[in-house]
């Protein structure tokens, strides 16, 4: 029987070293649109503690840790890492994402300074603080940017134009990278 | 739900508008899923012998009818079976996650080519639908309505929607307006352009003769000549009359025969094999 072979969403993209920047993928186990049911909030928190040991955060906001995250994705909350615990659904409308978006961590010490060239929010360090998310634009298309640590942002883009987005980071390091 | 390609986010603005304006109370959510999957047609007679490769579930023409669709597994992995066509032709399209799109991709390239088939591109699936009088975004381009693209019927008689009450409205089913048809080249001429305009034999061809325009254009090998797609004043009530397509951009002028926009297989007979 043929058998058919997964590929990460950029692959072969990355990583990329440039000046003092990396860019890396970071390919969760899953990702779970998770849309809770109107006035079930503290509930489906609730279930997200017990299960998946995080509370459920609020506009703008990630909780959890490295390799088993929530984070607010605007009309949804997105469960990244972990399989979602069936109770979820009790609560939410739970949509598979896993293969809907490409994930990368951008990180290093100009990291305000490429951000700025990629997007219109202000996403400068004291701006942005650890654990806040934004939904905004990387260039001309949608994207999620989540403060994971210091001078270190996942940012979230449409699978189909991850050699774009790589593209488009890829170019604003450089540019930074050549005015050192 | 799934939806035309091109019209995915038009859909999704709808949905947004119906929930947010017409119907904030609903507690209802949803989100897009386009990303999700990778989604290839297979299409042609031995469609059905390509893709019975590729899943163990049978699907056969009476286990597996045109228009029905399935969860199933693809290889092991868990897809999504659709029994459409948008060439007229016996026709699937397979879905599955998007990260074993381009595995997917190859293996079907390379049995097809087992049965003597290929890859085929975007030119040939657009005279493919032209030839059986399907529509795109070149003929429903936001002036054209159900009733000039003669499928009024698929508006319910028993409910209400969105829209209902203007696509009533006289000036909306008056049988004179710009309407599809199928038309073909009959005189020395026999290149025809899209976005040509239609005129009568005998008129001049100025803006207060005109009676229509092509949409899409390609040559049928099927046919064995050139075809248009276009919307003419009671184009349906027609059929047979000699028009003249004119392309004052191009300079091209033909004389053409006016016919049913679906020109092959018009029993559907292929789609249902």
């Amino acid at each position: 029987m043929l058998k058919l072979v997964a590929k990460s969403p950029a692959e072969s993209l990355v990583p990329i070293s440039v000046g003092t920047m990396e860019l890396s993928e970071v390919v969760p186990a899953a990702i779970t649109s998770i849309a809770c049911f109107e006035g079930h909030v503290d509930a489906l928190s609730s279930i997200l503690k017990e299960h998946h040991s995080m509370a459920l955060p609020k506009t703008g906001q990630a909780t959890g840790r490295v390799g088993a995250r929530a984070i607010w994705a605007g009309p949804s909350v997105f469960l990244v890492g972990p399989q979602p615990h069936a109770d979820l659904s009790n609560y939410a409308a739970i949509v598979d994402q896993s293969d809907s978006w490409c994930v990368l961590n951008l990180k290093g010490a100009d990291v305000e300074a490429v951000l700025a060239r990629l997007s219109s929010v202000d996403m400068r360090l004291k701006s942005m603080k650890k654990g806040q998310v934004v939904r905004s634009q990387l260039q001309h298309m949608n994207a999620i940017y989540h403060r994971v640590s210091d001078n270190s942002f996942d940012i979230y883009g449409f699978r189909s134009m991850a050699k774009t987005m790589v593209h488009d980071i890829d170019r604003a390091i450089r540019y930074i990278a050549s005015r050192a | 739900m799934t939806t035309t390609t091109a019209a995915a986010g038009l859909v999704m603005r709808h949905l947004d508008f119906v929930t947010q304006c017409l119907h904030p109370e609903f507690d209802v959510s949803f989100i897009s899923v386009t990303e999700q999957w990778a989604q290839f047609a297979v299409a042609g007679p031995k469609a059905r012998d390509l893709l019975s490769n590729f899943v163990e579930d049978d699907i056969s023409n009476d286990a597996f009818g045109f228009m029905q669709c399935a969860a199933m597994d693809v290889m092991g992995v868990p897809g999504r079976l659709f029994r459409i066509s948008f060439s007229g032709e016996m026709g699937y399209e397979v879905a599955v996650p998007a990260r074993y799109g381009e595995s997917l991709f190859r293996l079907l390239v390379a049995k097809a080519k087992e049965l003597g088939g290929g890859a085929y591109g975007m030119e040939a699936l657009n005279m493919l639908r032209i030839e059986k009088g399907f529509i795109t975004h070149a003929e429903i381009h936001g002036r054209t309505t159900a009733f000039d693209i003669g499928m009024e019927r698929m508006i319910s008689a028993n409910k209400d929607c969105i829209g209902k009450t203007a696509a009533a409205r006289p000036g909306m089913i008056d049988p004179d307006r710009e309407r599809l048809v199928g038309l073909k080249p009959v005189g020395t001429v026999k290149q025809l352009t899209a976005g040509a305009h239609l005129f009568n034999e005998g008129d001049a061809a100025t803006r207060v003769n005109d009676q229509g325009y092509i949409t899409s254009v390609g040559y049928s090998p099927t046919l064995g000549h050139s075809m248009g797609l276009g919307f003419l004043r009671n184009g349906p009530n027609r059929v047979g009359e000699h028009v003249k397509m004119v392309d004052h951009l191009r300079g091209v002028e033909a004389v053409c025969e006016v016919i049913d926009p679906v020109a092959f297989d018009p029993e559907g007979g292929r789609l249902r094999a």
